[in-house]
């Protein structure tokens, strides 16, 4: 939540370089819905049914069993929540893209407890612009 | 605030609040995954980034084919809203 917010501190920067936002997500489009009213996101969220797109970004993977009991345990059933009963989910990844379509910036980390700052993100994205 | 010290807070605060046993499971999971190579699989530097056309929340319809027409492209992967 707090990684949306500060993309869309930047989103008007992103904007004036000319570029693109997008956030994929697995959750069901209607949890997604709220989400974006409360915090005001002006971005478009997308709906990865599946998870399809994430693992054509190798993002993908599958939590383990004692994992799911712990999640299960704090009453969060991602089974419930992604409309998918696979229990995967992304690693949360930021890709810069240039307009022919090849990456030219990936930002992951397999801790989701760590995210890169939006601005360091804006920074790749002007070196792409600027190329 | 930077967006590492609103993150460092919530760490500082599920350390605290997570039980012992389950932080373990977490942390454990989130090593194991470091460990899988999961970071060498992702679509690198240099390569065509898979193409993709899904429904944005408000139910219309977006193809990166479309946005890449407009120029460069922020992509972010989410975990969901939980």
């Amino acid at each position: 939540m707090h990684e949306l917010e500060a993309l869309q501190n930047v989103y008007t920067d992103i904007a004036r370089l000319g570029a693109s936002l997008v956030v994929i997500s697995p959750e069901l489009p209607q949890r997604t819905t709220a989400m974006a009213a409360k915090h005001n996101l002006t971005f478009p969220i997308l709906w990865d049914e599946l998870s399809k797109v994430a693992e054509a970004f190798g993002l993908l993977f599958s939590l383990p069993e004692d994992l799911k009991m712990v999640y299960l345990g704090f009453g969060n059933d991602l089974a419930i929540r992604n409309g998918d009963p696979s229990w995967r989910l992304p690693v949360p990844a930021r890709f810069v893209i240039d307009a022919a379509g090849i990456v030219r910036s990936v930002q992951a980390d397999p801790d989701y407890t760590y995210r890169p700052e939006a601005e360091t993100t804006v920074d790749a994205l002007r070196k792409v612009v600027d190329a | 605030m930077s967006l590492e010290g609103k993150l460092a807070a919530m760490r500082a605060m599920a350390a605290t609040r997570i039980p012992p046993d389950r932080h373990a499971i977490m942390h454990r999971a989130t090593e194991d995954l470091r460990n899988s190579g999961i970071l060498d699989r992702i679509v690198a530097v240099g390569s065509p980034a898979p193409d993709f056309e899904l429904d944005n929340h408000d139910g219309r319809r977006v193809s990166s084919a479309e946005l890449l027409a407009g120029g460069p492209m922020v992509l972010s992967f989410f975990r969901g809203s939980w």
